[in-house]
C-alpha cells in the first residue's frame, strides 16, 4: 500500500478511535436534524425545495465539520510529538500532506453520508429528483474538498490546534464572504471576488441540481493550491 | 573501513541561535557512538539532522553515502530514529502501530509479521503487542519506540536520550539493549548522563555549545583532555619511585601492597609513557607493569568542556 493510503487510513481510523470523531459526527447529525426540522418539517414545500434547503444547511455544517476535523491534523501531531515519525519516514512531504488530506476528507464525507437519511426521507415521503440529489452531493463533496484543504494548510502552519481552528474558520468563512466583498468592490475586483466565492458562485447552482464546469475546475484548483502551501510549510520547517 | 555517517562543517542555526557550528566527524559501521553534551549542546539537533527531520543550514552530511540534499527519502530509509519523546499514537495497539510504521518504511507486507516478531523479541515487547500504547509504562513505550526504529533494518539507529524518564531497572535493561544493537548497525545514542555513555559506547562525540570538542574512544578523549593516566608497578617504595619520575608525570595515587613493590597511578601532561618507563629504569627501579588507566569520563568531559577550544576532534574512531 502506498504511503498516501497508509497515512489516510490511519487518519480515518484515528478519527473513529477517539471521542472527538464521534462527537463531531453527533454534532453534524444533530445540526442537520435541527435545521431540517426548523426549515422543512411541518411546511408544505415541494420536494425539490426541501432537498435544496437540506443541501443549503448541510453545506454550512460540512464546512464547520471540515474545520473541526482538520484543526487536529498536523497541529495535534506536533503537540503529541508524533509528526516526527512521518517526517523521518521515507514518505515524501507531499505524500504526508496528501495522506492526511484524504484521511480528513474521508471523515468529512462520512459525516455527509451519515446525514443521507434526510434525502432518503424525501425519497420515501416525497418526489426525489435523483439528478438534483446527485448534483447536490457533488457540490457538497467539492466544497468539503476545498474546506478540508484550507484546514490542512492552517493545521500545518499553526502552532496549536486552537490557532489552526481559528485560522481555518476565518479562511473558510472568507470563502463565503467573497460574495459580499464583490458587492462593494469596483471592477475588476468585484468579478475576482465573485469568482472566488464558494457558496453563491459555486455551490448554489449544485443545490438546485445544476452542475457547473467552472466549479469542477475551481474546487480542485483551490484544493491543490492549499495542499501545495501545506507541503511548502512542511519543507520550510525542515529548514527553519 | 567505510564511514557510514560523515559530516563536514555541519552547521545549523535557529534564527540567531547557533545549534551546531562546523561539526566534522566520521563513524564506521557497527559502532555504538555516544553523543555527549550538556543541555543545549546540540545533541538533539545533530540527531534530527542525521534522521532527516531537519536540513543543515550549511555543511554536508552523509548517511550510507547518501546526502539529504540529493535524496533525502533514500537517506531517511537508511535511518531508524527514536526521539526523546517516543513518537507513538497512543490510541493504537502496539501491533497495529508497528505494522503501520513498518509499511510506511517500505517493509513488504509478507515480511512484516516475521520482522515484527523478531524485533518484538529483541526489545522485549512481545508480551504487549496487543495492548493499547497509551496504557503502557514509559519503559515499554521507549522499547516500542526502539522497535519502530529497528523494524525496517536500518543501517543507522539514532536514539535521543533513550534512558530519560526510565526507572533504574528499566535503565539497566535499556543499556543492555543499546549495547546489543551495535555490531551489525551503527548506533548513535545521545545523553548527558556520563555513565550511560561510558557503559554503552565504543566512541564518543563531545558537543558543547554547538561545537564538536572531541571525538574518539574514552581513552583517546583522556589524551585529548590533556591528561593521560597510567598505572605503573615498580620495585621500590612509592616515595623513591616518585622521585625518579620525569617532569609532567604527577602521582595521583600511590599504593604499597608489600613485598617491595609499589603501584603508582600517574597523570601525564607533556610527557610520554616511554619517557616515564625510561626514567624509572634509569633510576634503578624495575618496571614490572605499565598500562594506561581507563579515564574517568566525568573528569575527561569536564576537562574538555572547561578547556573548550583546547581539544578538538581526535580519535576518529571510525576512520
Amino acid at each position: 500500500m502506498s504511503a498516501v493510503l497508509l497515512i489516510a487510513r490511519r487518519e480515518l481510523r484515528a478519527a473513529f478511535a477517539g471521542l472527538y470523531g464521534w462527537a463531531i459526527l453527533a454534532l453534524v447529525l444533530m445540526l442537520d436534524g435541527l435545521f431540517f426540522n426548523a426549515y422543512t418539517l411541518g411546511s408544505a414545500r415541494p420536494s425539490s425545495e426541501v432537498l435544496s434547503l437540506f443541501f443549503y444547511t448541510n453545506f454550512g455544517v460540512t464546512m464547520a465539520a471540515a474545520v473541526f476535523v482538520t484543526m487536529r491534523s498536523f497541529a495535534a501531531e506536533r503537540e503529541q510529538r508524533t509528526l516526527v515519525l512521518l517526517l523521518t519516514s521515507p514518505a515524501g512531504d507531499w505524500q504526508v500532506v496528501l495522506g492526511k488530506y484524504l484521511g480528513a476528507l474521508g471523515f468529512v464525507l462520512c459525516t455527509v453520508a451519515a446525514a443521507a437519511y434526510i434525502p432518503v426521507m424525501v425519497w420515501l415521503k416525497g418526489n426525489l429528483e435523483w439528478g438534483q440529489a446527485a448534483a447536490g452531493y457533488l457540490g457538497i463533496a467539492l466544497a468539503a474538498a476545498v474546506c478540508t484543504a484550507i484546514g490542512i494548510f492552517c493545521s500545518a502552519l499553526a502552532p496549536n490546534q486552537l490557532a489552526a481552528g481559528v485560522a481555518a474558520g476565518f479562511l473558510v468563512t472568507l470563502q463565503v464572504l467573497f460574495w459580499l466583498l464583490s458587492g462593494i468592490s469596483e471592477p475588476p475586483l468585484d468579478g475576482v471576488f465573485a469568482a472566488m466565492d464558494l457558496y453563491h458562485e459555486h455551490f448554489e447552482p449544485f443545490q438546485e441540481g445544476a452542475v457547473h464546469l467552472k466549479t469542477l475546475v475551481y474546487a480542485p484548483t483551490v484544493s491543490f493550491l492549499f495542499l501545495l502551501f501545506s507541503v511548502r510549510v512542511l519543507q520550510a520547517r525542515r529548514w527553519r | 573501513m567505510t564511514a557510514v555517517v560523515r559530516t563536514e562543517r555541519l552547521s545549523k542555526h535557529y534564527g540567531a541561535v547557533t545549534a551546531l557550528a562546523g561539526v566534522d566527524f566520521e563513524c564506521r559501521a557497527g559502532d555504538v557512538v555516544g553523543v555527549l553534551g550538556l543541555n543545549g549542546a546540540g545533541k538533539s539537533t545533530l540527531l534530527r539532522i542525521l534522521a532527516g527531520e531537519l536540513l543543515p543550514s550549511s555543511g554536508r552530511v552523509q548517511v550510507g553515502g547518501v546526502e539529504p540534499g540529493v535524496d533525502s527519502r533514500a537517506m531517511r530509509s537508511r535511518v531508524g530514529y527514536l526521539p526523546e519523546e517516543p513518537p507513538l499514537y497512543r490510541e493504537m495497539r502496539v501491533r497495529d502501530y508497528l505494522g503501520f510504521v513498518g509499511a510506511l518504511n517500505g517493509v513488504p507486507r509478507n515480511e512484516l509479521p516475521g520482522r515484527m516478531a523478531l524485533v518484538a523479541e529483541r526489545v522485549h515487547v512481545g508480551d504487549c503487542l496487543d495492548r493499547v500504547i497509551g496504557e503502557l509504562s514509559m519503559g515499554y513505550r521507549k522499547r516500542v519506540g526502539i522497535a519502530q526504529a529497528l523494524l525496517h533494518e536500518p543501517d543507522v539507529v539514532l536514539l535521543d536520550e533513550p534512558v530519560s524518564s526510565l526507572d533504574p531497572a528499566e535503565i539497566v535493561g535499556m543499556r543492555e539493549l543499546v549495547r546489543s544493537l551495535g555490531g551489525r548497525r551503527t548506533v548513535f545514542t545521545s545523553s548527558h548522563h556520563l555513565r550511560e555513555v561510558h557503559e554503552t559506547c565504543d566512541s564518543i562525540l563531545v558537543l558543547h555549545e554547538g561545537e564538536l570538542l572531541a571525538h574518539g574512544s574514552q581513552e583517546e578523549l583522556g589524551v585529548l583532555a590533556g591528561r593521560e593516566r597510567i598505572e605503573v608497578e615498580v620495585r621500590g617504595t612509592p616515595a623513591e619511585a616518585a622521585s625518579a619520575l620525569p617532569a609532567g608525570a604527577n602521582v595521583v595515587h600511590a599504593a604499597d601492597p608489600g613485598g617491595g613493590v609499589s603501584t603508582l597511578t600517574l597523570e601525564l601532561s607533556d610527557v610520554e609513557r616511554e619517557e616515564v618507563a625510561a626514567a624509572l629504569v634509569r633510576g634503578g627501579f624495575g618496571v614490572r607493569r605499565l598500562e594506561p588507566v581507563r579515564s574517568d569520563l566525568e573528569r575527561v568531559f569536564l576537562d574538555l568542556v572547561r578547556g573548550e577550544g583546547g581539544a578538538r576532534t581526535g580519535g576518529e574512531s571510525g576512520t
